[in-house]
């Protein structure tokens, strides 16, 4: 096939004729062209990328709105009711409260952090900054089910072994992790990270001699901090605000560990107790849960658009990257460096320590000479011979991979559409791919299953209970962020090469795979790992999806955790946190990646 | 194919024949109707200044941009024809080419880069390494085989993609501003070496710039462009010494531009003189015109010449190398004069005589292009 498309029929036209003269049949050439169209490799790709967005994005939340207005709540199509939602709103005037107080609590703590890190990291003389920056990036490294187990060792309830101490030695009686503040504490240190990478991007892009203007014109340090760094980096500081608080309406994590047994339930782990605790499992109120949520979300995120409608007001002349710092700290400079060195310790090292002294003891209590004496490698013994363990792992590992390899081509395709072919169909793609950003974790998961429960492919095979559809939640929660990561290189990416290769006589395909997604590789990469370690703390959506045998290790330490084996847990935490630390520094040392979002 | 292409034998000599060539960009035009045809073993050269549509041109023929209308041949074979609906994809036409860029893949070594287009031309894996070696003996640069390009310099980049053109023996290599890249002795050297890569090979080439030295240099033939439309196509010789324009006259350097009257026969009136000229067309005595004066036609008038001259002041005497360039203020308008000698000392008044040939009228209306 030459690509020529006039072929005409045998016979039709006498072959000695000019050709000029041979009219084409209309209807012949009408087809030819359409035909020409759909096998062209433009049209093919986008085909393709939008019935994939269709069917992990559009689909399921279809389904799951559809579903929470129909009698019995989805998979049944039962008749349309509004009965789902009474459910919902009847039993639940305190979880919306605590929702709420949760959400917006760990929007606003990693905020205040997050922000005066960015701001000590890109723009002030501290000591050490780049370990500070390091560190801080490292912190979502660590599985948000690690974290939590270390803090539950040391904050506890009475039993937590930082508290033991403080009533030992203080007449406090210490601070109770399993409670609203203490949520609110845990999740805030572990979502700094987040915060910061998009801060501490956009403090980085302005110039310093905006500040330098704002002090030779008389402002303060502090107004300048104030009215110059943080004004400039609004429109950065409201989309993380926008990440945290849809993040915290929609994670499972912490709510599960510490507001279970503080009795201070949100709407995820009512979804939870929902869908996978309570019987009969009351899918209605499962699913009108999920519409409530993704409705909050978007609330949210039209609020967002709205106030960054005048974005460009915010287009900055960017620094040429001077190494000076434009503020300094003066006396000041060892007060904060002090208070960096805390955040260090109070995120990274005394959780690490306190896994690591959990991991060998036999049961979590007081920290004194009797129980200390029994330490040991007893649990990591008992572990390694635990199969569900193994399975798990190997279940992580598959899923991680496989959905990590599959997501960051589909995001550089997507990417690849969006730059290479302009125009509406391409941004609606786009706009497809990155909607599951605005999603909370738990509709999202909630409303693939819903989808695909019933769904069977010719032959029987079913996806549900399978790793397929824990693939598919994976893929969708990690896409937007593969097409923002895979756009920068993609736009950098020549169309030249690809024109010289055509030229040479490879096809789109070919040259898709021997140039376009080679020149990628690096990208595909440093994306790679980010989506695996994503993967690898997956926790929401998991706990959701999995049946026995499609166990994930964060889904294995949950039920230690439930069965009181915290011990176990602390042992598991201890492998992953060494395994995340080991990621980040190739991510940063070997690969030379930058980490952004 | 069911039906075989018609071509008389004329045809079969043409490597590249383009019809009526249409290209609009939204609500801009970027060509407005071009024809041309390559005898195969010529070297043809597109010039004309940015954005008078020769790369479009290229890129249609190569297949990556589509004309709004308008047919294109290759060796006797139609790749492209809006009025049949063909078109053929770049892959199945049988030609390569030079990009401005280079676009030497970064993650191939030079090897591999060069071996690229044999896979897709089925030559065998055994025949690909000696064919690999033979175009890059051709640029020089067989001892970088195994480097990759971030190792090597624009010059060394330039010559892989060179080799990667020529690698395949395509019918028809196309080269879209290969040297504005380079430095100026690279380019020299570069375009030494294309010229005989072109008579060594026997390749057919398509050359597409803006620089008329370029273009005089290396073609058998010119396109002079602009606006979209083919202004004047000719041997270098031809176009340069006889332009059909003023604008042609530009491109090709003349930067001697003035007002005068036609005195009759071939007389014009201009810098205060009477010169002979060459009318680019018959005009009436006393018709206002547009003379083109090429800097090369000036020489000191001696004594008792018959030749018309002019007097002017020296203004600005400048060395460049191979010859002097003046600027002279002629009767009140200035003119550039460059000749192998020093024509006088900044301040001096001089007699000038200019070479009837190197003196060109246009109607004066012209001018306005």
């Amino acid at each position: 096939m030459t690509g020529t498309v006039t072929e005409p029929e045998p016979g039709a036209p006498p072959a000695d004729q000019p050709p000029e003269a041979v009219p084409a049949p209309a209807g012949a050439t009408l087809w030819a062209a359409a035909r020409q169209r759909v096998l062209s490799f433009p049209f093919g790709l986008r085909v393709v990328l939008s019935l994939a967005v269709f069917t992990l994005v559009v689909l399921p939340f279809y389904r799951l709105i559809l579903g929470s207005f129909q009698e019995g709540g989805p998979p049944e199509r039962g008749p349309l009711t509004l009965q789902n939602y009474r459910d919902t709103f009847d039993k639940s005037s305190d979880i919306i409260g605590n929702t709420l107080e949760f959400a917006i609590g760990q929007t606003v703590v990693p905020l205040v952090i997050g922000v005066l890190l960015a701001w000590v990291v890109t723009r002030t003389d501290v000591p050490w900054r780049g370990v500070w920056e390091f560190s801080t990036i490292g912190l979502y490294f660590i599985p948000l089910l690690a974290a939590g187990t270390a803090w539950s060792i040391l904050l506890g309830g009475r039993n937590g072994m930082l508290n033991e101490i403080i009533r030992a030695v203080t007449p406090w009686d210490g601070f109770d992790v399993y409670s609203m503040p203490g949520m609110i504490f845990v999740q805030s240190l572990y979502l700094v990270p987040l915060v910061f990478l998009v801060v501490a991007a956009s403090m980085r892009n302005v110039s310093p001699d905006y500040e330098h203007a704002a002090r030779i014109n008389g402002a303060s340090p502090l107004s300048v901090f104030f009215k110059i760094t943080l004004g400039v980096s609004r429109p950065a500081l409201l989309s993380a605000a926008v990440l945290c608080f849809i993040i915290g309406l929609g994670s499972m994590e912490i709510p599960l560990l510490f507001g279970f047994p503080a009795k201070e339930h949100v709407f995820t782990t009512d979804i939870f107790h929902a869908l996978r605790v309570r019987m009969p499992r009351e899918h209605g109120r499962a699913s009108a849960t999920g519409v409530v949520l993704l409705a909050a979300s978007l609330v949210v995120l039209i609020a967002y658009l709205r106030s960054i409608r005048h974005s460009e007001r915010y287009v900055t002349v960017s620094g040429k990257g001077s190494q000076e710092s434009p503020t300094r700290l003066g006396r000041w400079r060892w007060v904060v460096f002090a208070a960096c060195c805390g955040f260090f310790f109070l995120t990274m090292v005394l959780p690490f320590i306190a896994v690591v002294v959990g991991s060998l003891l036999p049961y979590i209590g007081r920290p004194d000479t009797e129980l200390l004496a029994q330490s040991s490698l007893e649990n990591y013994r008992q572990l390694s011979d635990n199969p569900i363990l193994w399975r798990s792992l190997k279940n992580s590992l598959t899923l991680s991979l496989g959905s990590g390899l599959f997501v960051m081509v589909f995001g550089a395709l997507v990417a690849y559409c969006v730059v290479r072919f302009k125009g509406r169909w391409s941004r609606t793609i786009d706009y497809g791919a990155s909607l599951p950003l605005m999603v909370p974790g738990v509709v999202m998961a909630t409303s693939l299953l819903y989808t695909y429960i019933t769904f069977t492919l010719p032959g029987g095979f079913s996806i549900y209970g399978t790793l397929w559809i824990m693939a598919m939640a994976y893929v969708v929660y990690f896409l937007p962020v593969a097409v923002r990561q895979m756009t920068g290189p993609v736009v950098q990416l020549s169309a030249d090469l690809e024109h010289a290769s055509r030229i040479s006589g490879a096809g789109n395909l070919a040259t898709m795979g021997r140039i376009v997604l080679p020149i990628l590789r690096p990208a595909l990469l440093g994306g790679l790992i980010l989506a695996f370690i994503t993967y690898m703390r997956e926790f929401t959506l998991s706990v959701l999806l999995f049946r026995s045998g499609t166990e994930v290790i964060t889904t294995v330490m949950y039920s230690f955790y439930n069965n009181g084996r915290l011990p176990f847990v602390a042992a598991i935490s201890v492998g992953l946190w060494v395994a995340g630390m080991l990621l980040m520094v190739i991510l940063r040392f070997v690969l030379k990646a930058r980490i952004s979002f | 194919m069911v039906r075989p292409e018609v071509t008389s034998p004329v045809e079969d000599q043409l490597a590249l024949r383009a019809d009526g060539l249409h290209k609009k960009f939204g609500a801009v035009t970027a060509l407005a109707g071009v024809s041309f045809s390559i005898r195969t073993g010529e070297f043809v050269t597109l010039l004309g200044p940015s954005g008078c549509g020769k790369s479009t041109i290229l890129r249609i023929l190569a297949g990556i941009e589509t004309p709004t209308r308008g047919a294109v041949a290759i060796g006797g074979k139609v790749v492209n024809d809006t009025e049949r609906r063909i078109l053929v994809q770049p892959e199945r036409r049988d030609l390569s080419m030079v990009f401005q860029s280079y676009a030497v893949w970064p993650h191939m070594s030079v090897a591999a880069n060069v071996a690229f287009p044999l896979r897709y031309r089925k030559v065998p894996r055994s025949e690909r390494r000696g064919r690999v070696t033979e175009a890059l003996r051709a640029v020089r640069m067989e001892e970088y085989v195994d480097r990759f390009p971030h190792q090597l310099s624009g010059g060394q980049q330039q010559r892989v993609a060179v080799a990667r053109s020529i690698v395949g023996h395509p019918a028809l290599l196309l080269l879209d501003e290969p040297l504005s890249n380079l430095d100026a002795r690279l380019r020299e050297d570069m375009r030494v070496e294309l010229k005989r890569l072109h008579l060594q090979l026997g390749l057919t080439m398509l050359y597409v710039t803006h620089d008329q030295s370029e273009a005089l240099a290396m073609s058998d033939r010119i396109l002079v462009m602009d606006h979209g439309l083919v202004l004047q196509e000719g041997t270098p010789e031809e176009v340069y010494r006889s332009p059909e324009s003023l604008t042609v006259a530009r491109f090709l350097g003349v930067k001697n531009i003035v007002a005068g009257t036609v005195a009759g026969g071939s007389v014009v009136e201009a810098l205060g003189g009477s010169l002979p000229a060459t009318l680019a067309e018959p005009m009436a005595s006393g018709a206002a015109v547009a003379v083109a004066i090429r800097p090369d036609g000036f020489s000191l008038a001696e004594e008792g010449s018959s030749r018309p001259s002019i007097s002017g002041e020296i203004r600005l005497a400048q060395f460049l190398g191979g010859a002097y360039e003046h600027e002279i203020d002629a009767g009140g308008t200035m003119v550039i004069a460059q000749s192998p000698q020093r024509l006088g000392e900044r301040g001096d008044t001089v007699d000038l005589s200019i070479d009837p040939e190197a003196v060109i009228a246009f109607p004066a209306d012209e001018t306005v292009t």
